[in-house]
């Protein structure tokens, strides 16, 4: 294994040296003269947050398991890091190999969030590559991104070859297997094999659309350059998990990490149909893998890791149709060795809270619980079907178990919210102090309210509204705020709402910002989701030097019939679906979760040829 | 049954803290299927513990871990299981089953050895160098409080041995010196003592490649690897 370049002095000047040496257990180097393939998987944040993403360490996985390729790893490096680097001249490299990033085939970044792109931008700098995919020639690597960021990477179209829109374990092995095609044939040059790319679903090339402004600088179209290139670029689902490829030696960091316990992906998907929520739409139907399934993982990640830990994970873990069987499978086979579980995405009714008691028989660590909005008429607009009397049964059921800590988490900004729906979210969390103190529980309760300010996503059904202003949000939270300090006993915290509003920017933005992206980047603008190192000014700077105004952007209100800036990425589900979702809020009306046999017609079993697919049967 | 193990610990290795080593033990034992004791109460955790801190930077041949087992393990087999799960920069030197009564590992460390490099202008000048420092009675330093306040300290004493070695044509110090709860001399204030005998300018002490070589007791001046006392018979 080549080392890490710099030297032990250099290092040890570092916060974390260990962030950028490598040498972790399940680490593979593949090097041989059978690599047709060098992917490096680049996480646009710090190792920490790279090394507990279970979709990389899939990926990692995957790469490494075809012959012919070999899959690295590159993390964001910290500004100390950054700092050395440009100092030494020497080109941000792989952890396995010390190969700097523009001599790898592929580099690949896995968008979760919008703030990273002036760390996608820092590394493809650092790496010593070009950031426009236009200044790309045929030595460099092809830079594709993936996650739910792909779904919109207008705004960082500039910079990037490809996308990947859904479920990688198929799609990207098909593409990595074209490549090495191409090259064994002294055929590949890049544009054919982009040509060829696009046309495996999931993948999407930028450079073959064009974006078309209108007069008034309104979005009009996005025309097809490329015949090969399809409108819409279609979805790649994975119908089957129990066939689908899954980690089995994952990466194991050293040092410590946000996440590090064994990982079960119990199903991807989820139908519960909140209307805020992207990953609800990205990611259904819902598909289910077996427990004996989930059992044979589980015992081969044990012995590949050494954790003492499983956690059991979906956007919904509660939902999943043999969670009773499985928990009582896992806790047979392991508790007695001392391996622990954990509940991901509690629901909040007192099943999931009987279950949760019965996983933490032990110890019992702080309640998460997400009812979203406080009061009855808001649940409804955005469909978290949950009313007051379940929640309350739910927060009781938690105290008499032995729960003291609980945090709730709120949004503000929400469609059709006024004043007397943050009075709801005051009220809720009175009424539940007032059970606690009439439960006569042990000790004090250590209640927390966290509130983040709305951001209207694409693909969804609150797609069409914009952010409320900047001021209007302030104002929301120090409402909230005076309202909880007269209350007492509550820790009540908000969300950094700048960091919000340039989320709101981006996340249905169009080809224009990329400038801001870059001038931001050049100003200095890097680990923007981090507090200490996001600086609005920078942003603010970038946006005048751009001649920009973000907040036309965040508060964009788009008519229904209007053409959209992702419009040509399909997310499964259709946009008249979403439309009557949209129509449904407005009235506070619910839809049910299409599991329980009402078919919404969202759309994507039929256009898509996959369904629902559960483990057990479905329970109320 | 209790087991003392020798390990390495070197490469990217070097980086990582004695909360991450303590943690990669833990998930290696978990991985080699050693019969580790649990401790009792509310957070049951594997009865193990390291022998002495090394600094984040410094690479190793001679650390050495504590380890309690619930069931009966053979020490070599131990040793094998575990080479098989960990990364080659962590690799068991050697596995000794402990006395019943020897005390704990981390209480009975004494002294340290270690191997530095020397900067080239220092390799003539080196023998007279030591042999002049080692006859000293007193190399005082001054030494912080943790009230903030100065006091001086001798050093001498704590080292207990300092010799010169060549490898591949390379000079290297090999230094035995005191780390115990009693004193603990820092790997900086050898390098400054150095520095300043040779009437040059100090150097971090991670320049020197510091790797340490092995830890002991104190037998009447002379140093005695771990690994030679509380075996069990």
């Amino acid at each position: 294994m080549k080392t890490c370049p710099l030297s032990t002095v250099q290092l040890a000047s570092l916060e974390k040296p260990a962030r950028y040496v490598g040498g972790e257990v399940n680490m593979q180097c593949k090097e041989g003269p059978e690599i047709a393939l060098r992917m490096v998987l680049a996480f646009p944040d710090l190792y920490e947050i790279g090394m507990s993403h279970t979709g990389s360490k899939i990926l990692y996985e995957l790469v490494n398991s075809l012959p012919w390729a070999a899959a690295e790893r590159c993390y964001a490096p910290w500004s100390d890091m950054e700092k050395l680097l440009r100092e030494s001249g020497q080109l941000l490299g792989s952890l396995e190999s010390a190969r700097p990033l523009a001599a790898f085939d592929f580099v690949g970044f896995s968008l979760q969030y919008e703030l990273c792109y002036t760390n996608l931008l820092n590394m493809l700098d650092l790496g010593g590559i070009p950031l426009r995919s236009n200044e790309r020639g045929e030595g460099m690597p092809l830079v594709i991104v993936g996650g739910p960021g792909a779904f919109n990477p207008e705004p960082i179209a500039e910079f990037i070859d490809l996308a990947l829109l859904g479920d990688a374990e198929e799609a990207l092995p098909r593409l990595l297997q074209l490549y090495r095609d191409l090259k064994q044939a002294g055929r590949y040059e890049r544009q054919e094999f982009l040509r060829q790319a696009c046309r495996i679903p999931g993948i999407y090339v930028p450079s073959f659309y064009q974006a078309q402004y209108d007069g008034e600088g309104a979005f009009a179209a996005m025309n097809v350059l490329e015949e090969a290139a399809s409108l819409p670029v279609r979805r790649a689902i994975l119908s089957d998990f129990d066939q689908a490829f899954s980690c089995s030696q994952p990466l194991l960091p050293y040092i410590e990490v946000v996440h590090d316990r064994v990982v079960l992906e119990l199903f991807r998907g989820c139908n519960n149909g909140c209307r805020f929520c992207q990953a609800g739409i990205l990611y259904r139907p819902v598909r289910e893998r077996s427990p004996e399934d989930l059992l044979r993982q589980a015992e081969t990640l044990l012995q590949h890791t050494g954790y003492d830990e499983i956690s059991l994970t979906s956007l919904s873990s509660m939902d999943y149709t043999q969670l009773e069987e499985l928990i009582d499978a896992l806790m047979e086979r392991y508790a007695e060795q001392g391996i622990g579980l954990a509940l991901s995405s509690l629901r909040m009714d007192t099943f999931s809270i009987d279950l949760a008691e019965k996983v933490q028989k032990v110890r019992k660590s702080g309640l998460t619980l997400a009812p979203e909005a406080g009061t009855q008429k808001l649940r409804d607009v955005i469909n978290k079907n949950l009313n007051e009397e379940q929640i309350m049964e739910a927060i009781e059921s938690a105290f008499k178990a032995g729960w003291s800590s609980l945090k709730l988490y709120f949004m503000i900004g929400l469609p059709g919210e006024d004043d007397s729906d943050l009075d709801g979210i005051v009220d809720l969390a009175q009424r539940i102090l007032q059970s606690y103190r009439r439960l006569k529980v042990k000790g004090k309760l250590r209640l927390s309210v966290s509130v983040a300010p709305f951001v209207p996503k694409p693909h969804t059904p609150f797609q069409w509204g914009g952010q409320i202003p900047l001021a209007e949000i302030d104002r929301r939270q120090q409402y909230l705020r005076q309202r909880f300090r007269q209350l007492r006993g509550i820790d009540f915290s908000s969300h950094d709402r700048q960091t919000s509003f340039l989320e709101a920017v981006f996340s249905r933005g169009d080809r224009r910002l990329s400038a801001v992206v870059l001038e931001a980047w050049r100003r200095g603008a890097r680990f923007d989701g981090w507090t200490e190192c996001f600086h609005f000014a920078r942003w603010q700077e970038a946006f005048a030097a751009c001649a920009i105004d973000p907040a036309a952007y965040a508060e964009r209100e788009y008519a229904t019939d209007a053409p959209l800036p992702w419009d040509h990425l399909d997310s499964g589900v259709r946009k008249s679906w979403l439309l009557q979702e949209r129509q449904k809020s407005v009235l506070q009306e619910t839809t049910p979760d299409c599991r329980y046999g009402t078919c919404g017609g969202c759309g994507v079993c039929m256009d898509y040829a996959v369904g629902n697919r559960f483990a057990g049967e479905v329970r109320r | 049954m209790r087991i003392m193990l020798r390990f390495s610990k070197e490469g990217p290795l070097r980086w990582i803290s004695h909360l991450d080593t303590m943690r990669t033990f833990q998930k290696a034992l978990r991985r080699a299927a050693i019969p580790v004791a649990l401790s009792q109460g509310f957070n049951p955790h594997q009865k193990l513990s390291l022998a002495a801190p090394l600094s984040v930077g410094v690479a190793s041949r001679g650390e050495y871990l504590d380890l309690e087992l619930k069931q009966e393990m053979a020490a070599e087999e131990i040793r094998t299981r575990l080479n098989g799960v960990l990364p080659a920069e962590m690799r068991i030197l050697a596995a000794k089953e402990l006395d019943g009564k020897a005390p704990s590992l981390m209480a009975a460390v004494q002294l340290s050895r270690y191997r530095l490099r020397l900067p080239a202008e220092l390799s003539a000048e080196g023998p007279m160098l030591i042999a002049e420092l080692l006859q000293q009675e007193l190399l005082p330093l001054q030494r912080t409080t943790k009230k903030g306040g100065l006091s001086e300290v001798n050093l001498r004493p704590a080292i207990i041995d300092l010799a010169l070695a060549a490898e591949e044509g390379e000079p290297f110090l090999s230094a035995t010196i005191e780390t115990s709860s009693q004193f603990f001399l820092r790997l900086q204030e050898l390098v400054d003592l150095l520095a300043e005998r040779a009437g040059r300018e100090t150097w971090p002490y991670l320049e020197s490649e510091p790797l340490r070589i092995d830890l002991g007791l104190n037998d009447q001046g002379r140093f005695r690897s771990l690994l030679e006392c509380f075996a069990q018979n």
